[in-house]
């Protein structure tokens, strides 16, 4: 077997276990959460015409990546913007949940005696942890899949319900694809880095709630992701840069954890 | 008989304090319990002695190979932590199962198949239960099936008989034994009369130092044991 089949096959392996553990989590939140971000893109943003808007939404109604009609053909610039945003707010529901998810399953194999187990194996340990990366990878792609679908189910339902007319581009699908993947990414290497080098941080008894390693977790979610998503004439290369980016920082935390991992540190904690 | 492993001018602890050591040391197949007071250095030596942890200093060498590099030998080395490997809020068919995948990855090692160590362990009516709902006896029954997956031929256990009832402890104490005659067992313990029991070989941690003691014309008495704590202190 090559080591990328022998990479495939843990990752699977550390994947399914995760299922099992975090499902509910990945699951239910991503489907509340895109469900609700479904009903309240197209609910409940009438009447705000009069305000300004970042970026090209407020300029012209036609050249962001998404533009939404009211049932009387006038330009609806909240719906426009929150639909514009919908990828990162999405994005950043992917990272939350890898926050949340890969701790626990982490936490579990290192306050029981799996760890110990899986050091002693002859796995290498940086394939180790690109294992659990691959798991929250995993999860990461089951929630957003399930907060796409319950968004664009809901969303689907409100805009016919409301009479809307919503124009898409191939860019904005796009951003929905590599936003969340992207964040997911990020967020699953930083959680990955702090719970196995800093395995005190994310207890909830941690200072600002293992607040550090959360925010940076999401920090790209919350800073840059908005700001590419309102630049609609460089959307395209600059989603490419992101995903460029955030590969390239996720190999390179995976790394660092591989050299930072101290088993004596962890096991003793 | 040709040693196992061998333990060259080694010092183990943590974070680069010695917990013990120097110590020279040979380990022959059979079973062999590792005794010491709490905090003495037990676990540490096991740990490194599997590689979870890497020696301060010295040599460790486990079935002809350097631990801490020899991704095959580490295939061979099958390990008993304290705290059971199994994830607690799964069941064990689904540990059992995450377990099989992964020593499918692993180079060169025998898998023996669920079905057999379920039957072996007699796991047939905990396989549909959580680990959190089995006793300790039965968690370290199916910890021992996970251990036993990839027929290890160097089998290290930390306190394998402690919280057990009479009955698993002698069931425990029978598969130590079958172990010991073709493996090599080391096993920790706070019990002289059950390692007497079990173990022909035994090692003594007393502060930094480490006293084998193997049976000669008879057997290790409990006052040649009792007597290596003080000649180790």
């Amino acid at each position: 077997m090559t080591p990328a089949t022998l990479m495939h096959m843990r990752s699977l392996a550390f994947a399914r276990r995760a299922w099992r553990q975090q499902r509910s989590t990945a699951v239910w939140l991503a489907a509340v959460a895109g469900a609700a971000l479904g009903v309240m893109v197209f609910a409940g943003t009438q009447n705000l015409a009069g305000a300004s808007w970042p970026g090209e939404i407020g300029q012209d109604a036609g050249a962001g990546i998404v533009t939404v009609h009211d049932a009387a053909g006038t330009f609806a610039p909240m719906t426009t913007y929150l639909m514009t945003m919908t990828p990162a707010i999405l994005g950043m529901l992917v990272a939350l949940i890898a926050t949340l998810t890969i701790p626990g399953v982490v936490a579990d194999d290192v306050g029981g005696g799996a760890i110990e187990a899986l050091l002693a194996s002859p796995i290498p340990r940086r394939r180790l942890f690109d294992a659990y990366l691959g798991a929250g990878l995993w999860m990461t792609a089951a929630s957003w899949a399930v907060a796409t679908v319950t968004f664009a189910g809901a969303a689907a339902f409100a805009a016919f319900a409301g009479g809307l007319d919503v124009r898409l581009t191939s860019a904005y699908t796009a951003a929905l694809i590599v936003v969340p993947l992207s964040m997911g990414l990020w967020s699953s290497a930083a959680t990955l880095l702090g719970a196995l080098l800093y395995p005190g941080s994310l207890e909830s008894k941690a200072g600002m709630n293992g607040g550090p390693i959360r925010l940076l977790a999401v920090l790209p979610g919350l800073l840059i992701v908005p700001a590419i998503l309102l630049q609609s004439s460089w959307i395209v290369p600059m989603l490419g840069a992101l995903l460029a980016a955030t590969l390239t920082g996720s190999a390179v935390l995976v790394r660092v954890t591989a050299l930072g991992f101290r088993s004596s540190k962890v096991l003793g904690a | 008989m040709r040693a196992t492993a061998e333990l060259s001018g080694l010092t183990i602890g943590y974070e680069g304090s010695v917990k013990v050591g120097p110590m020279d040391l040979e380990l022959e197949p059979g079973v062999t319990a590792l005794l010491g007071r709490n905090g003495a250095g037990k676990t540490t030596l096991m740990r490194t002695l599997c590689g979870i942890i890497p020696p301060l200093g010295g040599r460790c060498t486990v079935l002809g190979h350097p631990v801490e590099d020899g991704a095959a030998v580490r295939s061979r080395i099958g390990y008993l932590g304290h705290e059971s490997a199994l994830a607690s809020a799964l069941t064990v068919e689904q540990n059992l199962s995450f377990w099989r995948d992964m020593t499918a990855t692993y180079p060169g090692a025998t898998t023996v198949s669920v079905a057999e160590l379920v039957e072996r362990f007699d796991l047939g009516t905990l396989m549909h239960l959580k680990v959190k709902q089995l006793s300790r006896g039965q968690r370290q029954r199916a910890d021992l099936a996970r251990l036993a997956m990839t027929d290890p031929a160097f089998i290290v256990l930390d306190e394998p008989l402690s919280g057990l009832d009479p009955v698993y402890a002698a069931q425990t104490r029978e598969l130590l034994r079958q172990w010991g005659e073709t493996r090599t067992v080391l096993y920790s313990t706070h019990s002289v009369p059950e390692a007497l029991q079990i173990a022909r070989t035994y090692l003594i941690i007393d502060g930094f130092s480490l006293v084998k003691l193997s049976p000669g014309s008879t057997p290790v008495t409990e006052t040649e044991i009792f007597a290596a704590f003080g000649a180790a202190a």
